[in-house]
C-alpha cells in the first residue's frame, strides 16, 4: 500500500481521515524517477479505500467530476482527508489537505464491487492499472486514463509502442516490481494485461 | 566505479547530467528507418564496396519518380521517419533523392562525394572516405578523392565524412582528420565489414583492431570538435567480436521476430523496389561474424538499452553511444561532450 492510516472516522455524512504516504511506495519510484510525486489515480484510489473503510463496504470508483489537483504530493507527506456525502447514494465531495492546504478536491461517485464483473472493474488489477499508467505517461497519451485503458490493446498495431519505448517501460517495471524482463522476450509483451501476467510470473518465478 | 550493486534505472537518471542527456537522445526514440538503393549505378568502383556483391547490383533500375513517390508515400504510413538512401551512388539521381525527401524529411546519404547534391535535399550527407588520396587511388581508382570532396561540400553542414578503417589505411585516419580538421569538417569512423565469402586482405585481424582501436582513441583525444565518436564507439567496433556476437543483431536478416522494432519495421529496398525479408539490413551482403559497420552500430547498440541500464557507468557509455549515431545520422542534432571516458566492456546479456 503506498499509504498508511493515522486516523479514520466517521459521521452520518462525512469520512474524515489523516494517512500519511509511504516513501518506499513503487509509485514514487517510477512517477518520476528523480522527482518523486503521488499520481492522481493514486489519490483518488487512496479517498476510495478510505471512504470504502469507513463505511466497512467493498466500494470501486466509477465515476469522477470536477477534480481539481492543486499541490503535489511527496512521499512522507501527512495527508488530511474530508468526504462528504453529497446527497445521491455512495456520491462524496472531498477534500485531501496538507499543512492546511488544498492539495486535490473532487467529486467521486462508488458503487459496491460486484462478482464477476468486466474488465473495467474486478478484472482490472493495481499491476494493470500501474503499467497503464506508466504506457500513458511515456507515450504521453491522451484522452485515457489508467482506468479506461483497454489492458488488451495490441501495445504494437493500437498503441503504437516501439522497441524503445518498451525498452523504457520495462526499465520502470524493473524499478517497480524488481523483476529483469528479458530482451528476448519484448515480442511476447504485447498487451498490457500480458505485461502483468508477465510480472506476476516472474515475481513467481524469483520466490 | 565499482559496478556490482545493483542500480535502479531511477537511481540511475537521478544524475542531472546522465539524465539531461537522457531526456535529449529519447526525444529521438520515434526515428524508424529503412534504407534504399537509388540507382546501379556508380562513377567509381572501390574494392569491397558492399553494393556491388551479391544479388541486388542485378535488380532492374527503376527511375520512375512517380513510383518512388507511391513507395515513400507508403512507407510514411507504415510508420517511417527515417530514410538512408545508398547503393549504388545517391548523387547520380538526385531527382530521385529530392523526391524522398520531399515526403520523409529525415534522412542521410551514403555518398562517395564526388558530385555534389542540391542543398534542398537537407538530408545528413555521409561521404566516404577510405584512407588518404594515394589510397584512394589504389583502391577506389579515384584521383584527388578527400580534395574534390572538401570542394564540393565546402560550408556545407550536411556532409559529414565516414573512414572505414582497413587493416591497410589506419595509419593514415591522422592525415585525413587533420585535413578534414582543419578545413573545418566532421568526421567518423566505420569499419570494414567483410562481405560475404571475402578473404581478402582488407579483412581485420585481432591485431589491425587493437591498432585501429589506438589510432581512434587518439584521435579522439586530440580531435574532439571534430570527430564525432566516443570511446564506447570505439570499443563496440573495434573488438574482437562482431556487433552481432556483442549484441544480438536486431536486423530481419538475423532477427526472426516480426512483433516489434527493427525486425517489424526495417526494410531494405533494392533499385526495382522490392526487399527480402531474409536479406534485409543495413549493409546486405556483409559476413554477420565480421559486422562492425558503423551504420549496423547505430541501429543495434541503440536498441540495447535495457541491457545498458545496468549501472550509472554503463548507461552514460549507451548515452554516448547514442548521442554519437544521433549526431552523424540526424541533420541539426549537435552531439555532447562525452560522459563516460572509460572504455567499459559491453554488457552481457
Amino acid at each position: 500500500m503506498w499509504y498508511s492510516s493515522i486516523s479514520i472516522e466517521q459521521t452520518n455524512d462525512a469520512v474524515i481521515a489523516q494517512v500519511t504516504t509511504d516513501p518506499q511506495s513503487p509509485w514514487f519510484s517510477g512517477h518520476f524517477p528523480g522527482d518523486p510525486i503521488l499520481p492522481g489515480i493514486a489519490q483518488l484510489q487512496m479517498v476510495t479505500n478510505v471512504i470504502a473503510q469507513a463505511r466497512k463496504k467493498d466500494l470501486r470508483l466509477v465515476d469522477l467530476s470536477r477534480i481539481k489537483f492543486k499541490k503535489l504530493i511527496r512521499p512522507g507527506d501527512i495527508l488530511d482527508i474530508h468526504a462528504l456525502a453529497a446527497g445521491k447514494e455512495n456520491t462524496y465531495t472531498f477534500r485531501i489537505s496538507s499543512k492546511q492546504e488544498d492539495v486535490c478536491s473532487g467529486t467521486l461517485t462508488l458503487a459496491p464491487t460486484q462478482e464477476n464483473e468486466s474488465f473495467m472493474s474486478t478484472d482490472i488489477t493495481p499491476t494493470i492499472t500501474r503499467i497503464a499508467e506508466i504506457i500513458i505517461n511515456e507515450l504521453k497519451l491522451e484522452d485515457v486514463s489508467p482506468q479506461t485503458f483497454d489492458p488488451d490493446l495490441d501495445l504494437v498495431d493500437e498503441v503504437g509502442v516501439d522497441s524503445m519505448d518498451l525498452a523504457t517501460i520495462a526499465l520502470i517495471l524493473r524499478d517497480e516490481y524488481g523483476i529483469r524482463i528479458d530482451e528476448d522476450d519484448y515480442p511476447k509483451l504485447t498487451t498490457v494485461r500480458i505485461i502483468a501476467e508477465y510480472i506476476t510470473q516472474k515475481q513467481a518465478d524469483d520466490e | 566505479m565499482a559496478n556490482d550493486r545493483q542500480y535502479k534505472f531511477a537511481e540511475i537518471i537521478a544524475d542531472p547530467v546522465i539524465r539531461g542527456q537522457w531526456e535529449k537522445v529519447r526525444q529521438y526514440f520515434f526515428l524508424r528507418e529503412s534504407t534504399y538503393d537509388m540507382s546501379n549505378r556508380c562513377n567509381i568502383r572501390c574494392e569491397g564496396c558492399y553494393y556491388f556483391n551479391g544479388e541486388k547490383q542485378f535488380a532492374e533500375e527503376n527511375l520512375n519518380s512517380s513510383d518512388w513517390q507511391q513507395l515513400m508515400a507508403a512507407e510514411k504510413e507504415r510508420g517511417i521517419t527515417f530514410v538512408v538512401l545508398a547503393g549504388a551512388e545517391p548523387s547520380l539521381v538526385p531527382d530521385l533523392c529530392q523526391t524522398c525527401h520531399d515526403i520523409i524529411p529525415l534522412g542521410c546519404i551514403a555518398s562517395n562525394g564526388l558530385k555534389v547534391l542540391p542543398k534542398e535535399i537537407d538530408y545528413r550527407i555521409h561521404i566516404s572516405v577510405w584512407g588518404n588520396d594515394l589510397t584512394s587511388l589504389e583502391i577506389r581508382k579515384a584521383k584527388d578523392m578527400l580534395a574534390r570532396q572538401m570542394a564540393n561540400y565546402r560550408d556545407d553542414s550536411r556532409a559529414v565524412w565516414v573512414y572505414t578503417f582497413t587493416p591497410v589505411n589506419i595509419d593514415q585516419a591522422r592525415e585525413v582528420t587533420e585535413i578534414l580538421a582543419a578545413n573545418g569538417h566532421q568526421i567518423t569512423f566505420n569499419m570494414f565489414s567483410s562481405p560475404v565469402g571475402y578473404t581478402g586482405h582488407l579483412r581485420h585481424t585481432p591485431e589491425t583492431l587493437a591498432r585501429t582501436r589506438a589510432v581512434m582513441s587518439a584521435l579522439l583525444a586530440e580531435f574532439p570538435e571534430t570527430v564525432l565518436f566516443s570511446p564506447y564507439n570505439i570499443v563496440a567496433h573495434t573488438h574482437a567480436q562482431g556487433l552481432h556476437e556483442l549484441f544480438s543483431c536486431s536486423y530481419p536478416r538475423m532477427n526472426p521476430s516480426t512483433d516489434i522494432g527493427l525486425g517489424r519495421s526495417f526494410r531494405q529496398y533494392r533499385t526495382d523496389l522490392q526487399w527480402d525479408r531474409a536479406a534485409a539490413c543495413c549493409v546486405p551482403d556483409t559476413d554477420c561474424n565480421d559486422c562492425r559497420h558503423y551504420a549496423a552500430g547505430s541501429a543495434v547498440v541503440t536498441a540495447r538499452m535495457y541491457r545498458h541500464a545496468s549501472n550509472p557507468t554503463t548507461f552514460a557509455a549507451w548515452l554516448d553511444y547514442v548521442d554519437t549515431y544521433l549526431a552523424v545520422w540526424v541533420r541539426g542534432y549537435v552531439k555532447s561532450a562525452n560522459l563516460c571516458p572509460e572504455m567499459i566492456e559491453p554488457p552481457a546479456l
